[in-house]
């Protein structure tokens, strides 16, 4: 039987990872899957890192940038395509430096829209203090492209040892801010449900430098994972982890922070927030004698919604598993993102 | 606006662990008394709604509930039951330029057959065909009123979105260019036909108390289930869907159990009232006629599907696009090889006893339609964990340390 | 099978048998009536399925499933819904205030 690729090759999930596998993780021979004293695609991550001297390194991250519709509640495909590969460096544990883009654009777009998405793309980067040091711009002729694509590559330094995510038993699971706000956007606005009319749901798109860089600079050594819950969700990093490290996972339902509106909407499409994406909230394991501490100092940094959610455990039988207590004590296990995210009605 | 006092009654019943708590030791102390009484050690409590099962799995009821005490799924996920003709048909039409608006689940649902190299309506979009998702009724309509093409909507659903379809005709809202292929069932006949099975054939434990679907009961009243508890002698609670709904509405069963009743009883106050909504039945009988339907995997059940009076044929996707009814002579067992699918949903397997679960059959390549729907039984295990991996992770998670 | 989520009320179009809903997000969005138009007013708490009012729960039957709540739990065990109780009747005051 001919296979084809089908849109849950890209959402993030099982279908997702087993198709990286397939095409690059299992063609690539394990030596040049990263440069000497590096790391590259053997932790299969948003970013790599390449040693430079000093104990320093240079971390280098890529991302191909499709949102429909380009312009959603709370920002556009700018603003993402910047705070996107910020974060993606910040996660690695780099300080952003410089940002290259390459656009390509759909004949009979409206330059004016193009303007505002490249000027905001541009203050993003100014307002981080990222330069933008390269790029390229395409035209594909109509209907070769939807719109607008934008790739990015975020360039950054990282003081210490990149964080590679290898959360330890005992570490603590916390969260930055509100989970899903964006990925509720999106399907919104796809679902194409009613007008421009948006409510209360609102994108979360933004750099997490503010949280990123003074975390780093004091909790370096505390941190042992760090994830930006992009496509996928909060399911989709917990499962990497878990499954990455033979641990077992557990949470609290009830200390997940999720917007109120943001919850009601998924639940009248019957998707759980969990697997919606967040482009401006970090996920992080932080060993367990430093957490409260840690948290603290995250609300200091004016993410006050920043939570202990949960924590890794050592297990002998269920590696690899995730598990959620529910609001009134019962469990249930929060399996790995698959397919795509689509309503329900049943 | 808010939502209210209703906020406030979510948040207990959803909430409220300590009133959870009381519940379940009610609920285990009649268990106890029970077994007392009568010696019977396992209880088995079926649900008959998709979202029923998904309270269940998704708030770990079946972590709280006493372990002799099975919780388990009946046909209850109206897109698990849609026959892999009426999908391939469906997928026909996307091929052939027909705009076709689908529910997510539906989009989905994998046929049997593929139709030109597509298994579903997601493929389908894969090789081109347009397929549009939506919510509702009326989103569609605006839509297919916007860009005027041949459209058909797949109208599934239980007797809840019948009046969906039925209002969106007798108001005008349908452009003339959208179709409905109406495909919807009647949960009643489904729930008799379970019960009918498994009286003849008893499971082990037997059938012992029903938990009947809520929002049905909106429309068709909660009088719709009294043959359960006149005929078969068993405890009927129409349950709301908040975790402590369900678990009240279990509480409720043994009660009747341990006092030797057999009612039929509504827990979902708030929403369901004994007669129902006239108005919508009324709509409903305005529309539809009641067909002999076939159920995915169970096969053809008595006066249990709608399809759209003649009268009405403007707005038949049936009879505008010369749509083939399956007929009960060639009717053969639309479940591929090994699948226990039919047995899961009518209660008599659990996932776990299908040799094909979570090996051929997973969640991202489905076998069976019970793996497809996001709302079946095989689809809620592999994504929650079975009952069985439940407990045990409930016991390592109390016991171990990080 | 049949998920339902509730939502408010904001207006009724007669006309088109359609209302104007919240579901506690915010956004406007036009539904379908699928019961008695009677039961369905500005202010009131409706359950919506696939974009349509299948059910209408005013304070009366809310009070009714509290008081089920009584008979099945006993008194002491149902103190847990005491506070909504008081709220709802408060509640219930000014809701129907508003409706005025
Ligand atoms: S696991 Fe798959 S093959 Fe087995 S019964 Fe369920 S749907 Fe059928």
């Amino acid at each position: 039987m001919k296979e084809y690729i089908t849109l849950a090759h890209g959402s993030g999930g099982v279908e997702m990872h087993e198709i990286l596998e397939k095409l690059f993780f299992k063609r690539v021979s394990d030596r040049f899957k990263r440069v000497e004293g590096g790391i590259g695609i053997d932790e299969p991550d948003d970013a790599a890192a390449i040693p430079i001297g000093g104990g320093k390194y240079l971390v280098v991250s890529i991302d191909a940038y499709t949102v429909n519709p380009p312009f959603f509640p709370g920002g556009n495909i700018g603003v993402l395509a910047a705070s996107g590969s910020i974060n993606d460096v910040l996660m690695l544990g780099g300080r952003p430096i410089a940002l290259l883009d390459a656009i390509i654009v759909e004949e009979g777009f409206p330059l004016e829209d193009l303007e505002v998405i490249v000027d905001s793309l541009i203050k993003t980067l100014e307002e981080e203090g990222v330069a933008l040091i390269g790029g390229d711009f395409k035209v594909m002729p109509k209907g070769q492209v939807d719109r607008i694509t934008i790739t990015t590559t975020g360039i950054g330094i990282s003081e210490g040892p990149p964080i590679t995510d290898n959360p330890r038993p005992g570490d603590k699971i916390i969260v930055s801010g509100y989970l899903g706000d964006h990925g509720a956007v999106i399907l919104l606005a796809q679902l194409g449900l009613q007008s421009s009319e948006t409510g209360l749901l609102k994108s979360d798109v933004k750099p997490l430098t503010k949280l990123m860089l003074p975390l780093l600079e004091r909790y370096r050594a505390c941190i042992t994972a760090a994830r930006d819950p992009t496509r996928g969700g909060l399911a989709g990093v917990l499962n990497e982890w878990a499954s990455k490290t033979n641990t077992l996972i557990v949470i609290r339902d009830a200390d997940v922070p999720v917007r109120e509106p943001v919850r009601r909407y998924a639940e009248v499409l019957g998707v759980d927030p969990y697997y919606l994406a967040s482009e401006g909230a970090a996920v992080l394991a932080v060993r367990e004698e430093c957490a409260v501490e840690v948290l603290e100092y995250i609300h200091k940094l004016g993410f006050t919604e920043a939570r202990i959610i949960g924590e890794v455990r050592e297990t002998d039988v269920f590696k690899g598993y995730v598990a959620t207590e529910t609001p009134i004590g019962g469990l249930r296990v929060v399996e790995p993102p698959r397919g795509e995210i689509v309503p329900r009605i049943c | 606006m808010t939502l209210g006092f209703y906020s406030e009654l979510e948040k207990q019943l959803r909430f409220n662990r300590e009133l959870a708590k009381i519940v379940v030791e009610k609920i285990k102390g009649l268990f106890t008394e029970y077994t007392v009484k009568t010696g019977i050690e396992r209880l088995k409590i079926m649900d008959f709604c998709g979202t029923h099962e998904w309270s269940i799995t998704y708030y770990g009821l079946r972590s709280l509930v006493p372990s002799g005490m099975e919780l388990v799924a009946g046909p209850g996920c109206p897109v698990c039951v849609v026959p892999s003709h009426y999908i391939e048909e469906s997928i026909k039409l996307a091929l052939d330029g027909v705009v076709v608006y689908a529910y997510g689940d539906v989009y989905k649902l994998r046929a049997r057959r593929s139709v030109r190299g597509a298994y579903s309506l997601s493929e389908a979009r894969s090789l081109g065909g347009d397929v549009r998702i939506v919510q509702d009724i009326l989103s569609a309509t605006r839509d297919a009123a916007g860009h005027g093409k041949p459209s058909v909507f797949i109208g599934v659903g239980f007797e809840t979105a019948a009046p969906a379809y039925a209002w969106s005709i007798l108001r005008k809202h349908l452009p003339v260019n959208l179709k409905l292929l109406i495909l919807v069932k009647l949960t009643p006949p489904a729930m008799f036909y379970s019960l009918e099975v498994s009286r003849e054939k008893p499971t082990e434990p037997p059938i012992n108390g029903v938990i009947a679907p809520g929002h049905v009961s909106t429309i068709t009243g909660a009088k719709a289930w009294t043959p359960v508890s006149e005929n078969y002698g068993l405890p009927v609670v129409i349950s709301g869907f908040e975790p402590l709904d369900v678990l009240v509405s279990i509480l409720e069963i043994m009660k009747q159990l341990v006092e030797g009743k057999a009612e039929t009883v509504i827990e979902y106050k708030r929403s369901v009232s004994w007669h129902g909504d006239l108005r919508a039945q009324n709509a409903i009988n305005k529309v539809f006629e009641v067909v002999d339907d076939a159920w995915r995997g169970i096969g053809f059940l008595p006066k249990s599907g709608l399809r759209l009076r003649e009268e009405y044929r403007l707005y038949d996707a049936f009879y505008e696009y010369g749509v083939r009814e399956l007929k009960p002579v060639e009717w053969e067992k639309d479940m591929p090889p090994g699948c226990r699918c039919a047995e899961v949903v009518l209660g008599k397997a659990y996932p776990t006893q299908c040799p094909l679960f979570m090996k051929a059959c997973t969640p991202q390549k489905p076998v069976g339609p019970c793996m497809v729907s996001i709302e079946g039984t095989c689809a809620i295990w592999a994504r929650f964990g079975s009952r069985d991996l439940l407990l045990r992770i409930t016991n390592e998670v109390k016991t171990s340390k990080g | 099978m049949c998920i339902g989520s509730p939502a408010v009320v904001l207006s009724v179009d007669h006309e088109k048998m359609t209302a104007i809903v919240d579901y506690g997000d915010g956004i406007p969005r036009e539904v379908l009536i699928g019961i008695s138009e009677e039961r369905v007013k500005p202010g009131s708490i409706v359950i919506i399925h696939a974009g349509v009012i299948v059910s209408e729960m005013n304070e009366e039957e809310v009070l009714e499933q509290l008081e089920f709540f009584k008979t099945t739990l006993g008194e002491e065990a149902s103190s847990g819904f005491t506070k909504i109780y008081e709220y709802l009747l408060k509640e219930s005051k000014k809701i129907t205030g508003e409706k005025k």
